[in-house]
């Protein structure tokens, strides 16, 4: 087990290990790699958007996703059209039978 | 009459050193004057450099930051009014993008498996645990790595001012204009940054075997 002092100690120096520190520097030509940037095409948040969709599982999942909503739209219209076709179906069944129990 | 790019100042030897006359290249700038910017970066670069490279802990983090810092100061100079000096707002800029990087890498890191189910590529990112600033001494380099990972478990302000300090050299009356409080929160800010990096360093050592 280590001493308290020893421990003291070992954090002491560990704080005083950025005296004489010198400033870190830039690698050489950082002007002519800082000037290739500047004249590179500015990256819009249009175009990181249009790059997000091009991503083929992100075009496929947008597509799954049309589809299925689509799907459900569609199943959503003929349920509706069934249920809207009901009273004519019972108009027609009265007719028959109003005509089955007219006749002699 | 023609301007000097350069005005001269004495060091502590009274030697005359050449140092670029920021106000007037700055003033440059804002006429569009290209070998004014060149002036600007050749003499700032690693002031912006050297204050990235301390809280961002990557040298190619800081190369990248450094080059936004100069790539803001020329989209930008025209909101430099001169109220402070022009390497606070330097300072300001290089503090506000380093962070912006810093706060990315944790909500990347938080969202890495919901973003990989898109085809992020998202491959393991190279994060050194035991960062060596390429300034410290020789014989300090292991001490320092201990110290600056544990500089990176303090809250942004500390951070900021302790690598102000410790890192750029910069006095407490500059840290307290770049970050807009007054000195004495400057140096309570650093007295609770140094009992927080005693108490961690104190929990390394004693876990070590």
């Amino acid at each position: 087990m280590k001493s308290r002092e020893h421990i003291q100690k070992e954090v002491d120096l560990t704080l005083e290990s950025l005296e004489g520190l010198q400033r870190a520097e830039t690698m050489p030509f950082f002007y002519t790699r800082l000037m290739a940037r500047l004249e590179q095409p500015e990256v819009t948040v249009w175009n990181r958007w249009m790059a997000w969709l091009a991503k083929p599982a992100v075009s496929l999942g947008i597509l799954l996703l049309f589809l299925m909503l689509n799907g459900y739209l569609l199943m959503n219209k003929y349920q509706q059209e069934d249920d809207q076709v009901t009273p004519g179906t019972e108009y027609v069944a009265q007719q028959i039978s109003y005509f089955d129990n007219s006749t002699p | 009459m023609p301007v000097k790019d350069y005005v001269y100042m004495t060091d502590t030897a009274g030697k005359a050193i050449p140092r670029p006359d920021e106000w007037h290249l700055v003033e440059r700038l804002k006429k569009g004057d290209a070998a004014a910017f060149k002036l600007i970066v050749e003499s700032r670069k690693d002031l912006v450099y050297n204050t990235a490279i301390g809280l961002l802990q990557n040298a190619e983090d800081a190369e990248d930051i450094t080059q936004e810092v100069f790539v803001k100061v020329f989209e930008s100079v025209h909101q430099f009014k001169g109220e402070s000096a022009f390497s606070t707002w330097l300072y300001k800029i290089a503090i506000t993008k380093s962070l912006e990087l810093i706060r990315s890498r944790k909500r990347k890191k938080r969202f890495a498996f919901i973003t990989s189910l898109f085809g992020e590529n998202n491959e393991p990112r190279y994060e050194p645990v035991d960062f060596v600033h390429p300034g410290v001494q020789l014989d300090n380099r292991e001490r320092a790595a201990k110290l600056f990972h544990a500089i990176s478990q303090l809250v942004d302000n500390q951070r900021i001012a302790f690598t102000l300090h410790k890192v750029e050299g910069v006095s407490y009356q500059e840290i307290a204009d770049i970050m807009g409080v007054t000195v004495s929160a400057v140096e309570s800010l650093i007295h609770r940054a140094k009992a927080n990096l005693r108490k961690i360093l104190e929990d390394y050592y004693k876990n070590q075997p």
